[in-house]
């Protein structure tokens, strides 16, 4: 999975806020519809563009082998955290030295 | 930040055309390249390129000049993806002008995506998902 595909299931509210609701640990369905206020029909097909992504896994409760459990897949957040943390130290990189090499032509005009 | 980019912004102490003049005209003065030495970076046309013997790179692409307010890049340097965009914004500053970089992925615009993740994932939630 590519970043883009993380950041275009992400561009939704509420697959986002499934997400940030899976961060504090797996959830069934059920919970997930009942804690995002909306149908399960309708976070049904949230969750599918999630699994899809590589953004969530599905497997079944331990505890309850009727019910399927959502969790969070890491992998995909870190591949975006990893470009942005990149992408954010290299520009910081080359604006700062812009920034000295306009200081340095300052002092020596001076 | 804004949403959904990585966003970059300097003040340094010049009025804006030359702020604007020394960021495109002097890049090759301060642009931080990679460890092959003896590269040139200049905007030549509408690309931004760094040169070496070998023959030369392209950076970026100039899809929008504005001077001395406004330039807009397809990105395809360090850190790029297809359909990549960098903006670079020149502005009025009491201190001289501020300047600003914003690195644009594509799909994150729409929905603010990254802001969203950075705040989810970039504290202590991503610390605590080990990598698999």
């Amino acid at each position: 999975m590519t970043v883009e595909t993380t950041l275009s299931a992400l561009a939704d509210e509420t697959r986002r806020g499934t997400v940030e609701a899976l961060g504090g640990g797996p959830l069934s369905a059920g919970q997930l519809a009942t804690q995002l206020e909306v149908t399960p029909a309708a976070l049904s097909g949230h969750l599918r563009i999630l699994r899809d992504a590589g953004l969530v896994s599905v497997a079944l409760d331990p505890d309850d082998t009727r019910v399927h459990v959502y969790s969070i897949e890491p992998g995909p957040f870190h591949e975006l955290s990893d470009w942005a943390q990149g992408a954010s130290k290299f520009w910081t990189d080359q604006l700062g030295a812009f920034a000295r090499q306009v200081e340095r032509r300052g002092r020596g005009k001076r | 930040m804004a949403s959904g980019e990585v966003t970059i912004t300097a003040i340094v102490p010049l009025e804006i055309d030359a702020a604007f003049s020394a960021f495109t005209t002097d890049i090759d003065r301060w642009w931080v390249r990679g460890p092959e030495s003896g590269t040139v970076v200049r905007f030549e046309g509408e690309r931004l390129l760094e040169v070496s013997t070998d023959g030369a790179v392209t950076l970026a692409t100039v899809t929008a000049s504005v001077p001395p307010t406004h330039i807009e890049l397809d990105w395809d340097g360090p850190h790029s993806a297809p359909g990549d965009k960098v903006i670079v914004d020149f502005v009025p500053d009491a201190g001289g002008t501020r300047v600003t970089i914003r690195h644009r992925r594509q799909g994150i615009e729409s929905a603010g995506a990254l802001s969203a993740v950075i705040g989810l994932w970039w504290g202590d939630r991503l610390s605590k998902l080990q990598r698999r």
